[in-house]
C-alpha cells in the first residue's frame, strides 16, 4: 500500500479490538475517556515513528506517575503489507488487515 | 504487596540504559536529578522508620492548595463550583467520609482507613496577599502533553507557586487521552504537583462519566503523596506497591469490575480494585488502606514535611 497513506498520528480505539485485530483511528476522532490512557504511533514521513503507550497491551500504556511510555525508531512497510517498526535492533510486525482515511486495522504477528 | 526498591530502580541505581527506548520523565527525573534519587532513597527510608516507630505526624493537617487553570476556549475555563466540589471531594477521599465507602467488599472494611488529610484553597499568595487559590490562564495552545509544558508560564502554562507551600494543581486540557499526571515527592520545585484534564476534575461543570467525581485528583495526589499503583506497575505478580495491605495485582483493572477478581493466586478475595490507586472507573474506586495513609504520613513527615504548616 502507498505509504504516505498511512502517515500520522494513529490513536488506538481499543473498544473496537476484536478476533486478535488491533483498531487505529486517526487524530481528532472522537474516543471515550479512560484511565489507562490510549497508545498512540505517530508514523512521520521521514521513517521515523513515535510510540505512546504499548500497541494492544492497555494496561502496559503508562508509567507510575501516569505519563505515557515513549519509544521511537523507524517504520516501513514491507511488499507483503507488513508495518515494520523497528527500535533498538528490534522489529515489531503488524499485518496490515485494512486501511480507510479513517480506520486503521492491523494484527500483530509477534 | 510489598517488598524492598526503590520506584522506576533496581538494586539502589538509577537505570543506566532504559529498554526498547522508553522515555518518562519520572525516569528522565532519575536521570539527570541526583537530587530526586537521594530523596526517593530517603523517602523509603523514612517509611520504614515510621512502620518500626510509629508515626510523628499523624494529626490532621491542611494542604493549602492552588488550582491553575489554563485555557484556551472559554467552556476550558471552568467555574468555581467546578473547582469547589473537587476540594470537597479531596476533603471526603482523604479523611474516609465519602459516602460510597458502603461499596468496600465486606472483607477490606477493616482494611481502610483515614489519612487525616485536609486540602483547602491557599487563602494567601507566595506574596502574602490574599487569594482565591485559583489562578487563570489563557494560552493558545489546543492542548497540552506529559511533559510538563503546562507548568510554565513560558510554554502557554503557569508557573508553579512554592512546593513546600502549596499542592499545585494545573487544569487543563490534557491532550492524548489522559486523565491526569503526577510527580512524586523529592523532584524539581517547579515541576511539582499534578495535571488534571479538565474533563475529569471536580463534578458538574464540564466533566464527563465515567470520570465525573473527582476521583482523578484524589488518584493523582496519592502519587503526590507517594503511593504507587496497587498492582505495582509490572505485570508479572512481581511489582510492589510497598504496601503490605494491598494484595498483590496483575494488572490494573478498569471499567466498574465485580467482586472477587483474581489474579496472581490473591483468592479468594482478589484484586482490590475499589482502591483509589487502581485504574477503575470513579464510581468504583472508595478507598485507601491503613498501609497507604502510613505511606502518606510518612510523606509528610519527611519529604513534605513544611506542606500545611
Amino acid at each position: 500500500m502507498d505509504k504516505n497513506k498511512l502517515e500520522g498520528n494513529w490513536i488506538h480505539s481499543h473498544e473496537e479490538d476484536a478476533d486478535g485485530n488491533i483498531i487505529f483511528r486517526p487524530e481528532g476522532f472522537q474516543l471515550p475517556l479512560t484511565r489507562a490512557g490510549r497508545a498512540a504511533i505517530n508514523l512521520k514521513s521521514d521513517n521515523s515513528y513515535v510510540l505512546k503507550g504499548e500497541i494492544g497491551r492497555i494496561s502496559n500504556n503508562l508509567l507510575a506517575d501516569d505519563r505515557y511510555k515513549h519509544k521511537d525508531g523507524t517504520w516501513m512497510i514491507d511488499d507483503d503489507n507488513i508495518l515494520n517498526l523497528n527500535a533498538n535492533e528490534e522489529t515489531q510486525k503488524f499485518k496490515i488487515i485494512s486501511f480507510a482515511s479513517d480506520k486503521l486495522v492491523v494484527k500483530n504477528m509477534k | 504487596m510489598e517488598n524492598q526498591t526503590i520506584p522506576g530502580q533496581e538494586n539502589g541505581k538509577a537505570p543506566v540504559q532504559r529498554k526498547c527506548g522508553t522515555m518518562s520523565v519520572h525516569y528522565r527525573l532519575l536521570e539527570q536529578h541526583p537530587l530526586f534519587i537521594a530523596n526517593q532513597i530517603n523517602i523509603e527510608k523514612r517509611v520504614s522508620e515510621l512502620k518500626k516507630f510509629g508515626l510523628e505526624r499523624l494529626i490532621p493537617v491542611t494542604i493549602p492548595v492552588v488550582v491553575h487553570v489554563i485555557y484556551k476556549n472559554p467552556s476550558e475555563n471552568i467555574a468555581d463550583q467546578q473547582i469547589f466540589s473537587q476540594i470537597d471531594v479531596l476533603n471526603e477521599d482523604y479523611k474516609a467520609l465519602n459516602v460510597d465507602i458502603s461499596k468496600i467488599p465486606t472483607i477490606w472494611q477493616n482494611t481502610t482507613a483515614s489519612a487525616h488529610i485536609s486540602f483547602a484553597l491557599a487563602q494567601k499568595d507566595p506574596a502574602g496577599n490574599p487569594t482565591t487559590g485559583i489562578t487563570r490562564t489563557q494560552t493558545t495552545q489546543d492542548s497540552f502533553g506529559d511533559d510538563d509544558s503546562v507548568k510554565f508560564a513560558v510554554s502557554g502554562g503557569a508557573d508553579a507557586w512554592p512546593a513546600d507551600d502549596y499542592l499545585n494543581i494545573w487544569v487543563c486540557n490534557l491532550g492524548g487521552g489522559l486523565l491526569g499526571y503526577a510527580q512524586f515527592p523529592g523532584g524539581p520545585a517547579s515541576t511539582d504537583g499534578v495535571v488534571i484534564l479538565n474533563k475529569a476534575f471536580g463534578k458538574g461543570g464540564i466533566t464527563q462519566a465515567p470520570f465525573h467525581l473527582g476521583r482523578t485528583a484524589t488518584h493523582e495526589v496519592g502519587h503526590y503523596l507517594n503511593l504507587l499503583h496497587i498492582w505495582g506497575d509490572t505485570h508479572q505478580c512481581q511489582g510492589t506497591d510497598f504496601v503490605a495491605d494491598t494484595p498483590n495485582a496483575q494488572n490494573p483493572n478498569t471499567g466498574k469490575p465485580v467482586f472477587p477478581h483474581i489474579s496472581c493466586s490473591n483468592g479468594p478475595n482478589g484484586d482490590m480494585f475499589v482502591n483509589y490507586m487502581d485504574y477503575v472507573d470513579d464510581d468504583s474506586m472508595v478507598m485507601f488502606t491503613a498501609g497507604q495513609v502510613t505511606r502518606m504520613q510518612a510523606t509528610l513527615s519527611g519529604a513534605r514535611n513544611l506542606i500545611g504548616i
